[in-house]
């Protein structure tokens, strides 16, 4: 377990729900935020899949690894007060849209006829 | 027989059932369209987008706002009565959200590897393009109805 720099084979996890996932493809929308400091996500190493969904019922995972993220034109920083959290980085519909070529769908989310929204 | 009223109040209304806005946007033209069924599905999606309350991502995201809704649901109307009066084909769009309360269209060509996603806000709408090896941003010249349209024709109908 590692607190320094994002690995290349690190694992990023992060929640979407049926609204970011349209037909199986991963949207921009996943990982898309208003947020200035960038889009949050759980490091595998530190969180487990489960861990990183508790109290989010119907919400699904999609992953991505620090190579995948730095070859998206984003960058992965982790939080120094806690190395389970990490901020990616990016400016752009397109790099969103990079990133979310390449991640991967690991959970689906509940479809929204099931999902409590 | 319900009537429209007028005035702060009625606007309030008209604000708060989002399927009224929603479908007040459908240009009186729209019935001519000959895939009227078509344009419905993808309201009925932004429909179910607009429903998702704040905080739907789990992220802090906001909710859609109505202005955004009725912006998005103008536009599909927009595409499909541009596409139908120059004859040209326009696949049912995918309806996605965004964080930031954006409301998003997707039209994918699967065994191309290509997708064009269309990201509509309240105060703009921007785009990228995506084949297996590239990716492009897109933002709205002088008539975004028209480049929409033409992008969909290159990217995903044009084999």
């Amino acid at each position: 377990m590692t607190a320094g720099p994002v690995e290349d084979d690190e694992v990023l996890l992060r929640r979407v729900t049926w609204a970011q996932v349209a037909d199986g493809t991963i949207t921009s929308g996943a990982f898309w935020t208003s947020h200035d400091d960038g889009c949050s996500t759980c490091s595998e190493s530190h969180l487990s899949r489960a861990q990183c969904l508790e109290g989010f019922p119907g919400r699904g995972l999609v992953s991505i690894t620090g190579a995948a993220v730095r070859a998206s034109g984003a960058q992965a920083q982790r939080d120094p007060k806690d190395p389970g959290h990490v901020l990616i980085v990016f400016s752009g519909r397109a790099a969103a849209k990079a990133l979310a070529k390449r991640a991967v769908l690991v959970l689906a989310p509940t479809p929204p006829d099931e999902a409590a929204t | 027989m319900q009537t429209a009223g007028v005035g702060p109040a009625a606007t309030h209304e008209l604000a708060s059932d989002r399927q009224r806005l929603l479908f007040r946007v459908t240009p009186a033209s729209a019935v001519t369209t000959p895939s009227n069924e078509a344009p419905h599905r993808v309201l009925a999606e932004l429909l179910k987008i607009g429903s998702l309350g704040a905080n739907w991502d789990s992220y802090g995201a906001p909710a859609v706002s109505p202005a955004t809704l009725r912006r998005s649901g103008y536009l599909v109307f927009q595409l499909y009565r541009a596409a139908h009066t120059l004859g040209v084909a326009l696949p049912e769009p995918r309806v996605f959200a965004a964080g930031g309360g954006m409301v998003g269209l997707l039209w994918k060509n699967a065994p191309r590897d290509a997708d064009l996603e269309i990201v509509v806000g309240e105060s703009k709408i921007e785009g990228v393009a995506s084949t297996r090896n590239d990716t492009r941003p897109w933002t709205p010249g002088s008539d975004e109805t028209l480049e929409i349209l033409a992008l969909v024709h290159n990217l995903i109908v044009r084999a």
